[in-house]
């Protein structure tokens, strides 16, 4: 059943990557410089290129009716402009667009921008230094449009599968781990519990 | 470039490789000894039986590797029983001073299944090495051993340790290295341990003057170089289990005046892993800066806690081995602490 | 090197131990002492190894990891890291008949 649970594990971690990666057996270098050290490399970061972003911003708003199609023909002529101005002015800040939610009639929209990380955010000082630029002048432009719905949001996501790595802040471990604490412990406190060591007590 | 204070993450939940410091006697008597080793053991060693029992329940619980130091491991008269009990079941890399590997020894080591052995060599030459050794005759016996490792077919390796008295030696001891057969040298730090402690004045360079040393060294083709100053200052305590000759868990040979976790004949050693404070604070590498190079390059944090711990007084402090984070610390001065019975930096 | 006939089987004596905190398995191979990191691809491969013949082997990695190669990929990777792991005595190659009258080995 070992075996089992082995293949289980190696399976997982084959396919977390995507496409398998390429199988190796490499030695392992010992080296002794004082006490010895096996050198086994951290696992290369996720590749989250998948996502739209390891941070996502999320801008929701509503626009009026009566200025619908302005929007539109604003989106139409500066979307393209946004997203190539975020490549040249913030390093690993993205434009995902700003997409309608349809069908239901309300003219309600979301933009998302994409941060490569939670520092990213920063850039937006560089970004928005010339408040005369194409660029400001038309994020200026689309946050009016948001600016004018009372009821609009502005939302900031984290990539779930990074989570495990990120800073979660000290209050939502605490949460975390008081939520476990409930359930009866956590994975790796049962790890360690007498019933899984094998035992050398006399 | 100075990475401000950080840990390393994530940590290995049961060790996968174990240093035994499998006995403080030895046939020589080393002026750079760290253990003050004698011929007959100072107190009561671990028994046979308790070494194998101890090398199932580290076997049960993942242990793939070991390196077995000293004294000199071959002193012991139990010691190829305990070779063939461990390499049926872990990788070995065992130390020795080389003086007691004749060919028979050699092919016997063989047979036991040893991974790799690392001789040591304090000198290219008789007199510098002998001096160390403390006996006449060590440097012969040691390049000899070493030719019979080699030749036996078994992996070789030559460790030295650099100090004042063999540093314009260490590009000749590459050489000789290479000549007798080694794949890699290991050029080690020293350590204010043991007995060197008292030999401080005579043995300690400065940095710069360590710096210096290793920056002119050129391996021979095909000879390795393993050592430990910048760029390639590393934070091993995050993987490092040690065991001593006498059951205690000390983290790392390097730590052993400092620390004593507990006692495997007392405690599991895997309940001393998870539950002792200070060991899980040396594993999990908090550090209050470090050099950015060597971190990028080694993927740890803060190089050696051994050192940083004897010249600065605390765990997290930086290696002042390393220029960058040395911060005008000079090593060839040893704090008033260490030379306590049991040295114990003021907090 | 190819294998048309033989099954495959851990080593005798072979040792892991899994890392998956960095995603590896480490593995000690005893007769020709030696410790490797396998990657995961490599060690998935070496846990489907329990005596199977070379294209029962490939199915089975490629059911495992479909539909992200297509199955001469698979069958690839595993030929490749079967020739490896046979060099560096991770892996024996048995005749049929002999396996049958032997049990499982390693751990």
């Amino acid at each position: 059943m070992k075996s089992r649970k082995h293949l289980e594990l190696a399976r997982r971690l084959t396919l977390r990557r995507g496409a398998p990666n390429a199988p190796s057996a490499k030695e392992v270098p010992t080296e002794v410089r004082s006490n010895s050290f096996v050198a086994i490399d951290p696992p290369p970061k996720v590749d989250t290129t998948y996502a739209v972003g390891n941070v996502v911003v999320e801008w929701c708003f509503r626009v009026p009716h009566g200025q619908l199609r302005t929007f539109v023909a604003f989106l139409a002529d500066n979307e393209a402009m946004i997203a190539a101005s975020c490549e040249r002015l913030m390093k690993g800040v993205h434009y995902r667009g700003t997409f309608m939610i349809t069908g239901d009639g309300r003219s309600e929209f979301r933009t998302y921008w994409g941060y490569d990380s939670s520092v990213t955010e920063k850039q937006w000082e560089a970004g928005l230094a010339d408040p005369n630029s194409n660029f400001v002048r038309a994020v200026r432009q689309l946050r009016t449009y948001w600016l004018q719905d009372p009821n609009a949001s502005h939302r900031h996501m984290a990539l779930g599968a990074l989570l495990g790595d990120a800073a979660l802040g000290p209050f939502f471990k605490f949460t975390l781990n008081t939520a476990e604490g409930m359930a009866g412990g956590t994975p790796s406190a049962a790890a360690r519990s007498g019933a899984a060591r094998k035992s050398g007590r006399k | 470039m100075v990475n401000q204070r950080g840990d390393m993450t994530p940590q290995f939940d049961r060790p996968p490789k174990v240093t035994f410091a499998f006995t403080e006697t030895c046939n020589q008597e080393c002026r750079h000894c760290y253990a003050d080793c004698r011929r007959k053991g100072k107190r009561r060693e671990l028994s046979t039986a308790e070494w194998l029992k101890l090398i199932d329940y580290l076997a049960e619980n993942g242990v793939i590797q070991t390196y077995i130091e000293g004294g000199e491991p071959l002193h012991r008269p139990d010691f190829l029983k305990i070779l063939r009990h461990i390499s049926r079941r872990m990788m070995t890399l065992l130390r020795t001073n080389g003086t007691l590997i004749d060919a028979a020894m050699a092919r016997r080591l063989k047979r036991a299944g040893v991974g790799h052995v690392l001789v040591d060599l304090m000198g290219c030459r008789a007199e510098t090495h002998d001096w160390f050794a403390g006996v006449a005759g060590s440097f012969t016996r040691a390049s000899a051993g070493i030719r019979n490792l080699v030749e036996a077919g078994v992996k070789t390796d030559v460790l030295t340790i650099l100090n004042k008295r063999n540093a314009s030696e260490m590009q000749p001891i590459l050489d000789l290295a290479h000549g007798l057969g080694a794949e890699r040298v290991g050029v080690l730090r020293l350590y204010p341990l043991g007995p060197v402690k008292h030999r401080w004045r005579d043995l300690a360079l400065s940095l710069d003057e360590q710096m210096v040393a290793i920056a002119s060294l050129k391996p021979p083709a095909g000879l390795k170089l393993m050592q430990s100053w910048h760029p390639r200052d590393r934070n091993c305590c995050w993987q490092s289990a040690t065991v001593n000759a006498y059951g205690d868990s000390i983290g790392c040979p390097y730590l052993r005046e400092y620390v004593n976790f507990g006692n495997v004949r007392d405690t599991p050693f895997m309940e001393i892993w998870d539950q002792d404070p200070l060991y899980r604070t040396l594993r999990a590498g908090e550090v209050e800066s470090s050099c950015a190079t060597c971190d990028a390059n080694e993927g740890s944090r803060g190089g050696c806690r051994s050192a940083a711990y004897a010249f600065r007084g605390r765990w997290d402090a930086a290696d002042p081995f390393c220029p960058t984070v040395n911060d005008g610390v000079d090593l060839r001065v040893l704090p008033d602490w260490i030379f306590q019975a049991k040295p114990r930096a003021a907090t | 090197m190819s294998f048309p006939t033989g099954s495959f089987r851990r080593s005798r004596g072979l040792r892991l131990r899994p890392l998956p905190e960095r995603e590896v398995c480490l593995v000690y191979v005893p007769k020709r002492p030696n410790l490797y990191t396998l990657n995961a691809t490599a060690w998935m491969i070496l846990e489907l190894c329990r005596g199977q013949p070379l294209k029962d082997l490939q199915a089975e990695f490629y059911n495992n990891i479909e539909p992200l190669m297509s199955r001469q990929e698979a069958a690839d990777y595993v030929l490749a890291c079967l020739n490896d792991f046979v060099q560096k005595l991770i892996v024996e190659v048995v005749p049929a008949a002999k396996l049958k009258t032997t049990g499982r080995r390693g751990s």
